[in-house]
């Protein structure tokens, strides 16, 4: 007479994940300045919109969403990046009925398939929490190049008028604000 | 008259001829995929059809693939143009086959070419016909969309332009290859360069793994960083005409050019993939673009200048891509720089 057996199998897993993603790009400052007075002009430009001096020639702004944006004033490199970390904590139970078996053959494949069941989930939601911390991350893109757009325009313009100082007698500068165009008319020797 | 070889043996020799004429497709595939019997060594008879196949192949080869045009290059130095067809530049160069033509053959015949093993690395000075062999063997395996056998090929600089970052990188010292041939193989082979570049940047455009296109378009800022640096050196760019080629291909019509960006980058994968792919697809743009800078030099040469006659003919090849055609490649690598 054949024997059967219930099998019931229960694992958990508890980690925790941590993603993130971002991206590097780089800023165009021209050279009517040193280099080292258009980090400054660059730099105070910055610190109007919120960003505070770091370690060297580092500006950095951490916004709501938790993106940071790090700008290296000196070489134009901006990074701009999002971490996130989460708790997991997945359990999985599953059961099964044999008969004419070792049971404990069957457990012990069994528990390795829920391990494994339990791995593939805990790899979908760490996935799944990258795609989140990715569509936050593009969400915040174009606010924060516009705003380094408008930094390096003001500061390209601040550089401006100060070269123009050097050249003569500065009579009129006329801004305007919709285009950022700067007009400065000198008076040389 | 009529030569008996062994069936083995003819066998060989047909393949050895699709190779050298480009042969079909699927029969290529064919023999690359499949593992061929031959004895270690091939007959007399079989060697001297073998040795006349790839003298009169590999002449026909390099005629066809853009050796026939006739144009003005510098020979031997810069000042010195010469004009007429490849063979008129060049009289005194003589393709010669040593050993490495008759190993790469048999070691494609008789392996399958599905396996990504590196075939016998060549001798410290390759003949000519060598590297045309190596490179026929090299466009043999990607028309048979073989390309794990490109590892096979990879030792050979030329082997690794034609396959335009989808083969196994391999660090070239291209000063030392340009000095041994290379540059009159890259002046006969440019219709054909040309060609498979194309191809490798409409493949980039259309793909959507950003890791797959990232890897390809970093081995293509490799292979073409090194190899304009030593073109750049020795005053001979035009070598590069292969890329203008391809880009002729590529935007066939400046004034409606396709897109030159790969726009449907999975949307699920990171920003970081997406960018660093991005970055990667600008290889073939931005060599478009420092093609097009460096046309101030032959713009700039004056009548009485010993560069003249080569500036000359270079602007005059300059013209069949346009400027028009060189903005719409500098804009691309603009937005490819752009987040």
């Amino acid at each position: 007479m054949s024997r059967c057996y219930r099998i019931s199998v229960s694992e958990s897993l508890a980690r925790h994940v941590h993603v993130d993603d971002g991206l590097q790009t780089k800023l165009e400052l021209l050279d009517i300045l040193p280099s080292e007075r258009m980090a400054e002009l660059l730099g105070a430009r910055l610190a109007e919109r919120g960003y505070e001096a770091k370690e060297g020639s580092v500006w950095e702004k951490t916004l709501e969403s938790g993106v940071v944006v790090r700008v290296d004033v000196a070489t134009g490199t901006v990074d701009i990046s999002l971490t996130e970390e989460a708790a997991l904590e997945l359990e999985r139970k599953r059961s099964t009925t044999v008969a004419d078996v070792d049971p404990r053959t069957v457990e012990e494949a069994l528990r390795k398939k829920v391990k494994q069941q339990l791995e593939e989930e805990a790899d979908v939601a760490t996935e799944a929490l990258r795609v989140e911390v990715t569509r936050k991350l593009e969400e915040a893109l174009s606010g924060v190049r516009k705003e380094l757009d408008d930094a390096v325009n003001r500061a390209t313009a601040d550089a401006l008028k100060e070269k123009a100082k050097s050249l003569g007698e500065v009579t009129e500068i006329t801004e305007d604000a919709e285009t950022g165009a700067v007009t400065i008319r000198v008076r040389v020797g | 008259m009529t030569l008996r070889v062994a069936r083995s043996e003819s066998h060989f020799l047909l393949f050895v001829r699709n190779v050298l004429r480009g042969g079909p497709q699927d029969q290529l595939f064919t023999h690359l995929a499949g593992k061929n019997p031959l004895y270690p060594r091939i007959g007399p008879t079989a060697m001297g059809i073998l040795q006349r196949s790839l003298a009169r192949g590999c002449v026909l080869a390099l005629a066809r693939h853009g050796g026939w045009r006739r144009e003005t290059r510098p020979v031997g130095d810069p000042e010195h143009a010469v004009d007429g067809r490849l063979w008129d530049r060049h009289p005194d160069v003589h393709l010669t086959f040593r050993s490495w033509s008759y190993q790469i053959l048999v070691w494609s015949w008789t392996r399958p070419q599905t396996d990504a093993a590196p075939f016998p690395r060549p001798p410290t000075r390759p003949g000519l016909g060598d590297r045309l062999v190596a490179f026929l063997v090299a466009r043999a395996l990607i028309e048979a969309r073989l390309p794990q056998g490109l590892a096979a090929v990879a030792h050979e600089p030329l082997a690794q332009l034609y396959a335009a970052g989808r083969a196994p990188l391999v660090d070239v010292d291209w000063p030392a290859w340009l000095d041994t041939g290379g540059d009159i193989l890259l002046e006969g082979l440019g219709e054909s360069l040309g060609r498979s570049w194309a191809e490798a940047e409409r493949w980039k455009l259309g793909h959507t793994e950003p890791l797959a296109l990232a890897e390809v378009g970093e081995a293509q800022q490799a292979l073409l960083r090194g190899l304009l640096q030593a073109l750049e050196h020795r005053d001979r760019l035009d070598l590069a005409d292969f890329l203008l080629h391809a880009g002729q291909l590529v935007v066939a019509d400046p004034a409606a050019p396709p897109v030159l960006e790969p726009v449907d980058l999975r949307a699920s994968s990171s920003l970081r993939d997406r960018m660093r792919a991005r970055a990667a697809c600008a290889a073939f743009t931005d060599a478009v673009t420092f093609l097009a800078d460096a046309m101030h030099g032959p713009r700039s040469t004056r009548f009485f200048d010993d560069t003249y006659d080569a500036a000359q003919a270079r602007l005059r090849r300059w013209e069949r891509f346009g400027d028009d055609r060189a903005r719409v490649f500098r804009d691309a690598s603009a937005r490819l720089a752009d987040i």
